[in-house]
């Protein structure tokens, strides 16, 4: 413990005031925490509070549209509920399905992207804005703007397939291509994500390996897998992260287009969720459908980091 | 003097007592509402709805008699329901009205006031306001446990829709009289130029908030019942088959749009406005657009007939739907929302509706009948036949509905698409149900329900 050896100075160096006027030893120990308090609280209410009272409620029944019935305790009930029930594990697994194939492809268009506009060509400077457009778009915009392109009628997709003589062109309405439509639509949305997170970081990489690189006559993929993979890899692992996280949780683009269909073809957890709670009012199922995502990311982020501290001690 | 003889004094003064009677049994507006004048009602009304758009300038008649202002907040219909539940559940006391589909009425009933005691309140309540008016089917559409706690502003139903000028063209003569025919004639009706369909037989509402209510016409035509009295499902019978086969056909085999698992009511439409399609299933209020040259391609060329029905035995097959105005257990002024909606609700008031604003969807028998109501839209004498016949009825009356349209969706959906058999779907809708049901309790006590809330009808 620090204590202060000006009676009128506290540890900080600020001048002990009528707000600071406790003697100097509580004022060590609960300063801090007093000027903290703020911001502590409102995470507590937004955050830790209905985190935990979502807890609460996963663990009984309680239905909006039978409020005779009250809310009762039903112990891990909505859980084996869940796990027993093979429309779960249907949804889990195709949640799965997209979220690795989609970030899969944003990972490597974006790096790929990247690489290329990291050097210098002409028309760089105009074509730059227009790969952001997507990432800057309201996810309900994405969704409404493609639901519309994808339209078996009178959508511009659907007009270009039938013209190429594809039989299958309302791909939102055949179970075997919706999966991948609304697949394509998230790498569009979010490649630019990758992509900026990628060129930020290449654009500050060290010139000097570079330098030693060519001393040494080192070709391009040399170049690529011994100094600018590795050094890039923190990098990646931060967008692979923040995107597994982002995928696993899509809602908006796959409400607004398929609610979930044709049949179950696009079904994703969040959309459980909010059918549960929103449509079905079952608030303690939907509740307890959350805190699995919730463990589901914790977990899948957990991996990420060790696998990131690792990269940290290798470098 | 002539002495006056006691019966003549007798009839006299009952005739002076029924005058009298006759003034107290004429209702006031302006006087019932005195104690409420000055007051606002918050009124949430669901969007898309026309009676609810012009709700705002039919009611300025009710503010100037009555001193009751209203405030109108519009939702759009797929929101409604998640965000009254949300309110009504937290107890608040934001709206003095909310507009519900009558599908939605069991999920709110714990949550409302019913009327009854206000509509016999000597001070609040019409005596000429006349119940007994209203198509029975579509009041209990708001009655719960005998007790009332709405009217229906509106009433309309599915009907089958169809292009005359198409139907002449290739010779056939009148509406298709069953499900078969129904694809017989979408297979007739489908017409195609240089290997592209132009012309489609059918739109099909393959939404999965659209699709069980168009297998369920059908379905209901030949019989078929969703409950037994033990509310244990048994759609999966010789009936739904048929009726899933015929429909995955109509997809399947090019008759509809391929868009359709895209379609609800308002896409489908949309489609047969366009003039892209021979035939429709749709509810009845969407005719009022189609027959506007401004917003139709096809006004003046369609006509309206009751959807085919297989058994000739089968009384009520054809859901009906409605919408209505129902206070909040918690409305700060249910006196006032009671004169709002009673006076809303009353002949004048639903006449102007038709005449003067043509919304399409009278509910009342004498709106009906009305000369200048009665031949404002084609399928107005349909609905009065389907009224006259009893041919209406209501979905099983159970809270949790909403649940069993969904989950029986999913696999007709599929069905529909053919990637599952219309056996399969039908077994996995029925089981998908019944697991649903147990869930909630339902068979705990082995107990037999109301033929209401296993919606059995004959």
């Amino acid at each position: 413990m620090v204590v202060s050896m000006s009676p009128r100075i506290n540890l900080y160096g600020i001048e002990r005031t009528w707000l600071t006027k406790m003697n100097v030893v509580t004022e060590d120990r609960y300063l801090p925490w007093a000027l903290l308090a703020p911001t502590l609280i409102i995470i507590l209410l937004i955050a830790v509070f209905p985190l935990f009272y979502n807890l609460y409620l996963s663990l009984h029944f309680s239905n909006l549209t039978r409020p005779e019935l009250g809310m009762r305790f039903i112990w891990f009930k909505n859980y084996v509920s869940l796990f027993t029930s093979s429309i779960f594990w249907g949804t889990f697994i195709r949640t799965i399905v997209f979220t690795v194939v989609a970030v899969g492809i944003e990972m490597g268009f974006g790096f790929g992207l990247a690489l290329m506009f990291n050097r210098e060509f002409k028309g760089k400077s105009a074509v730059f804005p227009l790969i952001l457009i997507p990432m800057i778009t309201t996810p309900i915009v994405v969704g409404l703007i493609w639901r519309y392109m994808y339209n078996g009628e009178f959508g511009f997709v659907s007009w270009i397939l039938q013209e190429m003589g594809v039989s299958v062109h309302a791909l939102l309405s055949d179970p075997t291509t919706a999966l991948p439509a609304v697949i394509f639509v998230d790498v569009w949305h979010w490649t630019p994500f990758v992509f900026l997170l990628s060129l930020a970081r290449l654009n500050s990489l060290p010139r000097s390996p570079y330098e030693a690189a060519e001393i040494d006559g080192a070709s391009t993929w040399q170049t690529f897998k011994w100094i600018t993979f590795p050094m890039m890899k923190p990098v990646l692992l931060v967008a692979l992260l923040l995107r597994t996280m982002d995928a696993f949780k899509i809602f908006d683009e796959i409400f607004i287009m398929t609610q979930g269909g044709p049949g179950d073809a696009t079904e994703m957890l969040s959309l459980e969720v909010y059918r549960q709670t929103f449509r079905y009012f079952n608030m303690g199922k939907g509740a307890a459908l959350a805190i699995v995502m919730l463990v589901v990311i914790i977990l899948i982020s957990r991996v990420y980091l060790k696998v990131f501290q690792k990269q940290q001690e290798a470098s | 003097m002539k002495k006056f003889s006691s019966f003549t004094i007798l009839v006299v003064v009952i005739g002076i007592i029924i005058c009298f009677s006759f003034n107290a049994m004429a209702f006031d507006l302006a006087e019932a509402s005195k104690p409420y004048k000055g007051a606002t009602l918050t009124i949430s009304v669901m969007a898309g709805y026309k009676v609810n758009a012009i709700l705002p300038d039919l009611s300025k008649e009710f503010t100037d008699i009555t001193g009751i202002n209203l405030k109108f907040e519009s939702i759009p219909y797929s929101e409604t329901l998640e965000k009254h539940m949300i309110a009504l559940a937290t107890g608040s006391t934001a709206y003095d009205l909310m507009n519900i589909d009558n599908l939605w009425f069991p999920q709110y009933v714990a949550y409302i006031r019913p009327i009854d005691d206000y509509m016999k309140s000597p001070t609040l309540g019409d005596p000429n306001f006349d119940v007994a008016d209203f198509v029975p089917e579509v009041l209990q559409g708001y009655q719960w446990e005998g007790k009332t706690y709405s009217f229906p502003e509106g009433y309309f139903f599915p009907v089958l829709m169809y292009r005359k000028d198409l139907f002449e063209k290739h010779g056939l003569t009148s509406p298709p009289k069953t499900y078969q025919e129904y694809y017989d004639y979408a297979k007739k009706l489908t017409e195609k130029e240089g290997g592209k369909t132009t012309v489609y037989g059918v739109t099909l509402q393959g939404q999965r908030t659209g699709i069980f209510d168009e297998i369920c016409t059908p379905y209901w035509g030949k019989g078929g019942q969703l409950f037994d009295k033990k509310l244990k499902p048994i759609f999966n019978n010789a009936d739904m088959l048929e009726v899933l086969t015929i429909y995955q056909k109509l997809y399947t085999e090019g008759f509809a749009p391929p868009g359709s698992t895209d379609f609800e009511l308002g896409e489908a439409a949309a489609f047969f406005a366009q003039g892209k399609a021979a035939m429709m299933w749709n509810w009845s209020m969407m005719g009022a657009d189609l027959e506007d040259p401004s917003k139709s391609k096809v006004a003046g060329k369609i006509g309206y007939a009751m959807f085919p029905k297989d058994n000739p035995d089968v009384v009520h097959y054809v859901r009906e739907a409605s919408t209505g105005l129902c206070i909040p257990k918690t409305a700060k002024n249910k006196e006032a929302a009671f004169l709002y909606i009673q006076w809303l609700n009353s002949k004048d008031t639903l006449l102007k509706v038709e005449a003067k604003y043509k919304c399409g969807h009278p509910s009342r028998y004498s709106v009906m009948n009305q000369p200048t109501v009665k031949n404002l839209f084609p399928y107005f004498p349909i609905l009065e036949y389907a009224a006259k016949v009893n041919a209406v009825r209501l979905v099983p009356k159970i809270v949790e509905w909403s649940q069993v349209d969904d989950i029986s969706a999913v696999y007709f959906q599929k069905c529909m698409i053919g990637k599952l058999s219309p056996k399969d779907a039908m077994n996995d809708a029925v089981e998908g149900v019944e697991r649903m049901l147990d869930d909630k309790g339902y068979y705990f006590e082995d107990k037999d329900y109301s033929d209401l809330l296993t919606g059995r009808y004959k």
